[in-house]
């Protein structure tokens, strides 16, 4: 058998022959040197009727033309290649050409290129695994160095993967050093590639704590064909030309890149379509450059158990999505965008933080999203599972919580909320909107932001419509209670809530400068009034509610004569609008009539033309009464100020020497004593004032003289 | 054939012929054999016993053919201290001179070192080399104007340095090479006048493997295996008669193709992928290396 084959044309010189040829399979066990022939020398001249000169290509070391076992501590090495017009390429190190196995410890090397004035010849490979086989690696495998040349030969690739095969690499696997460049062009060829597949193939570079290994190149490793390729990177997969260089590029949608915590690419990574996936086998991981560096991924992802940290910038762009089954978190100055069609999935288990979902980007969390950003344009789903945390979400986008999700603490900051399953803590803000048909709880409007609280959306199988229970609603914000919705413990500090028809809410709680507005249909019940304004518009539902003073505020009753609800605890400074009921100085008039158990009565407004009968919980007489125009056609009742020249008792009365506590506190507690100071809030009959420490500044407490029930429990005056 | 000097005219097998176990060992030792030494069951010059051993004193350096042969009936054994060498393969005839003178006749291939067609197996402390190829004849000469000189003549392949057709094992501590391939023969002298260049030079031979296991087998090398240096092509022959139109090929400048296109084809062949970039960098990998930092 002649394995170096014939010379081309004319001026062709022969090629070389293989340090060993196995065409029928076979072992070979070397630590000695094996190296092929080098291929000859041809002519640099060219001629009419011969054309130019081909230099012979270099023989391989070995040729296993029918598979079997390699195991080398020695040294193989590829012939040099021929110089010539046309210079030749040198042989590879090792050709199975059959399924078979190499394990090297020592140094396999692809021969040089030819030389030649112009254009130097290729390297040959280190190995070329024809038809698949398996290879380990625990020392040197490299192509051969391009020929010199004014434009330096390419270097040889350090393995070529024909048809599949596996590389487990614990050494060193290098392309070829390019060609030197020679003369005053003196351009040095391009390093050759560290591994070539094109048919597939498994390489893994390295292993779990052991972090040496290096696949190096001026492509690190690179598959293309039709078929898959995994390469699993524990170590170092460099481009000699760094940043600027290539450390893998895929070309097809099979290929996978498994990175592993504590790895490193040194250059681009080109997916092709293929998949990344960032695994935990190597401890935890840290990765920047996504959707920069690290492009053309149809999918990445975060596999359960892994814990990465993304640096820098990084996106996810169009056809690109990020899964996160894992731990994905952001360090410190770092970001990951997801956008234009790019989607991020956190998988059940898996944690994502600090993700931004712009412009048609979508993350969806099965698993847990903390501190996200939803911008212009994204959305954020939590699903059935899932849980967000402290994500804001901005103009334009917006945060969709299934049902069984959770989010909490989100900021609502110009974007949208929709709450289908569960979400506690919200802020929204200026702009922003929160929807709930779900469970919303705890949360905050503020100034600009709506909340709105909705029933069963059509075309879903829920039951029972949305509920937000405990909001506070600051000024300038608006909880609205749709059709079907609940609020439930609102707090209005300043802000508006709207209970329109079909809606309700109940233990709403009224503070200064803040209104609640029960449109016709919708129910209040248990409403406390504390300084605020809640209006009952006609056709409202409030047969049997009780709506509370504590502290100030007005009940405005649209139509008061149909009224049915209770009022309790009213008081200076608190007022009743009637405004069904027109004021006409000496005309209208105002009753009590005080029921057999003296705990309740029925306050009677008349205009004479209208009259309203409204039921007081608590003991008056008509001579606390007192009637004026409410500006608007309506009557306001009030209870009567304090009389004048009253004597009071001050603070520094009443008030213990230490924080006093232990005695029973009967209803209609009013525990916040620096803020009653501060607003120069009387105790009132039925109230009790508990005094847990002297305000600070010295305020003074004024408490009404001449009523016993004002201060029945505070101890006695010093 | 005759035996060469200092060759004994018959073959002693292991010193006193005797034969162990139904062998029939022998033992080169002390000489040099100038011819094809043969491989048998039996011992009879220039047939050597299976075992055959050469000490580190023996020699077999053909002068043609190839070194040691073993027949297809016999899975030989040998042990080798010493120095085997195939032959140098005949020189092809020059061309004829003519109106168009004729291509020069190919040289033949060295011989291999060992050729065991029935396999065997092989110890190799010393050193084992193929023949070179036979150089290429030289083109005839044309006479006739206008009319390129007689292509020469191919080199011929080497011989390989141990050929075990089917199959063996070698355990190799020395040095086994391939044989180099033979120089192609020079172009003829062309007539002169438009197309009167001289002849195309012949192929160059090609190298051959140092070890060949058509049949599978094993090899351990603590030693050198190397392959075949492929043959120098001959370089173009003498322009044509002075006086003549002749452009000779001497006269035309060094042509090189585009650095892409030689890319392209070399890297399609070795790896079937596309064409990388045309080389260029000014990085080199063992200087631009990014673990080096």
């Amino acid at each position: 058998m002649i394995t170096g084959g014939s010379g081309g044309s004319g001026y062709d010189p022969g090629s070389a022959g293989a340090g060993i040829d196995l065409s029928g399979g076979g072992s070979i066990a070397n630590n000695g040197v094996i190296t092929g022939g080098g291929g000859g020398d041809g002519s640099y001249l060219y001629r009419a009727n011969a054309g130019g000169a081909t230099g012979g290509t270099g023989g391989a070391g070995i040729n296993l033309a029918g598979g079997g076992n390699i195991a080398n501590t020695g040294t193989i090495t590829g012939g040099k290649a021929g110089s010539a017009l046309y210079p030749g390429y040198g042989g590879a190190g090792i050709v199975l050409a059959m399924r078979g196995n190499v394990a090297n410890h020592g140094a396999i090397a692809g021969g040089s290129g030819g030389s030649n004035p112009a254009v130097g010849g290729v390297g040959g490979a280190g190995i070329v695994l024809t038809a698949g086989g398996s290879l380990v690696n625990d020392a040197t495998i490299a192509g051969g160095e391009g020929g010199a040349a004014a434009e330096g030969g390419p270097g040889g690739y350090g393995i070529v993967a024909k048809a599949g095969g596996s590389v487990v690499n614990r050494g060193t696997i290098a392309g070829g050093a390019g060609g030197i460049g020679q003369g005053t062009r003196s351009h040095n060829g391009t390093v050759g590639t560290g591994i070539v597949a094109s048919a597939g193939g498994v390489v893994t570079n390295g292993s779990a704590g052991d972090g040496k290994a290096l696949i190096i190149g001026g492509v690190g490793i690179e598959a293309f064909g039709t078929r898959g390729a995994t390469v699993t990177n524990f170590a170092t997969i460099a481009s000699t030309y760094w940043a600027g260089g290539t450390a893998v590029s895929f070309a097809n949608g099979k290929s996978v890149l498994v990175l592993e915590g504590g790895s490193r690419l040194v250059g681009k990574a080109k997916g092709g379509g293929g998949t990344l996936d960032l695994a935990g086998g190597g401890g935890a991981g840290t990765l920047s450059g996504l959707g920069s560096q690290i492009t053309g991924f149809a999918q990445v992802a975060v596999l359960a158990g892994a814990n990465w940290t993304l640096s820098g910038s990084n996106t996810i762009g169009s056809g690109g999505t990020l899964t996160a089954a894992g731990r994905l978190a952001l360090a410190s100055g770092g970001l990951i965008e997801v956008f234009s069609g790019g989607v991020e999935i956190v998988r059940s288990g898996g944690v994502a933080i600090g993700t931004v979902v712009r412009n048609g980007g979508t993350e969806t969390a099965f698993g847990t999203a903390n501190g996200g950003m939803v911008t212009s344009g994204g959305r954020q789903i939590v699903s059935a599972g899932g849980v967000a945390s402290g994500a804001t979400v901005t103009l334009g986008g917006d945060q969709t919580v299934s049902s069984g999700g959770t989010a909490r603490g989100t900021v609502v900051s110009g974007g949208a909320q929709y709450v289908r399953g569960t979400a506690s803590g919200t802020t929204v803000e200026s702009g922003g909107s929160e929807t709930v048909r779900g469970v919303a709880s705890g949360g905050t409007v503020a100034s600009g932001g709506t909340e709105n609280v909705r029933g069963v959306e059509s075309g879903t199988v829920a039951s029972v419509g949305g509920v937000a229970s405990s909001v506070t609603v600051k000024a300038g914000g608006r909880e609205i209670v749709f059709s079907g919705g609940r609020t439930v413990g609102a707090i209005l500090n300043g802000g508006t809530e709207y209970v329109s028809s079909g809606g309700a809410a109940s233990g709403t709680m009224v503070h200064s400068g803040g209104t609640e507005i029960v449109d016709s249909g919708g129910t209040a019940n248990a409403t406390t009034i504390s300084g605020g304004l809640v209006e009952v518009m006609r056709g409202a539902y409030v047969s049997g509610r009780v709506f509370t003073f504590a502290g100030g505020g007005t009940l405005q009753l649209d139509q008061s004569v149909s009224f049915k609800g209770e009022i309790a605890g009213f008081a200076v400074p608190d007022q009743l609008d009637l405004r069904d009921i027109e004021f006409v100085a000496g005309t209208t008039t105002v009753s009590f009539t005080e029921a057999s158990g003296k705990t309740s009565g029925t306050l009677t407004v008349t205009s004479g033309a209208h009259t309203a009968s409204l039921i007081l919980l608590g003991s008056y007489v008509t001579s606390q009464f007192t009637l004026t125009s409410d500006g608007k056609s309506g009557t306001l009742v009030a209870d009567p100020p304090l009389a004048a020249g009253a004597s009071q008792t001050t603070f520094e009365d009443i008030a213990p020497a230490s924080p006093y506590a232990g005695a029973a506190i009967s209803t209609g507690l009013l525990s916040d004593l620096p803020r009653a100071i501060a607003t120069n809030e009387q105790a009132r009959a039925g109230q009790t004032l508990l005094a847990t420490a002297p305000p600070a500044g010295g305020g003074s407490l004024m408490v009404p003289a001449g009523g016993a029930d004002h201060h029945p429990l505070l101890p006695a005056a010093r | 054939m005759m035996a060469g000097p200092g060759e004994h005219a018959r073959p002693r097998a292991d010193r006193a012929g005797q034969k162990i176990g139904g062998r029939a060992l022998s033992t080169i030792s002390h000489k040099t054999i100038t011819q094809t030494v043969t491989l048998g069951a039996v011992n009879s010059y220039p047939t050597y016993g299976s075992p055959l051993t050469i000490t580190s004193t023996g020699a077999i350096l053909t002068g043609a053919g190839v070194g040691i042969y073993g027949g297809i009936a016999l899975a030989g054994t040998i042990d080798n201290a010493g120095r085997i060498k195939g032959g140098i393969g005949r020189a092809g005839n020059a061309g004829s001179a003519g109106n168009i003178g004729s291509v020069g006749g190919a040289g033949s291939g060295g011989g291999a070192g060992i050729d065991l067609a029935g396999g065997g197996s092989i110890v190799n402390g010393g050193t084992i080399a193929g023949g070179t190829g036979g150089a290429g004849g030289a083109g005839g000469a044309s006479i006739e104007r206008h009319q390129p000189g007689g292509t020469g003549g191919t080199g011929g392949a080497g011989g390989a340095g141990i050929d075990l057709t089917t199959g063996g094992s070698i355990v190799n501590s020395g040095t086994i090479a391939g044989g180099n391939g033979g120089n192609g023969g020079n172009g003829g002298t062309g007539g002169g006048g438009n197309f009167g260049y001289p002849g195309t030079p012949g192929f160059g031979g090609a190298g051959r493997t140092g070890i060949i296991l058509s049949d599978g087998g094993s090899v351990i090398n603590s030693g050198a295996i190397l392959g075949g240096q492929g043959a120098t092509a001959a370089w173009p022959g003498p322009p044509g008669p002075p006086g003549s139109s002749s452009r000779a090929a001497a006269t035309l400048p060094i042509l090189a193709r585009s650095p892409a296109a030689v890319v392209a084809t070399a890297t399609s062949t070795s790896a079937g992928s596309a064409a990388p970039g045309a080389p260029g960098s000014a990085c080199r990998a063992a200087a631009a290396s990014p673990i080096a930092a």
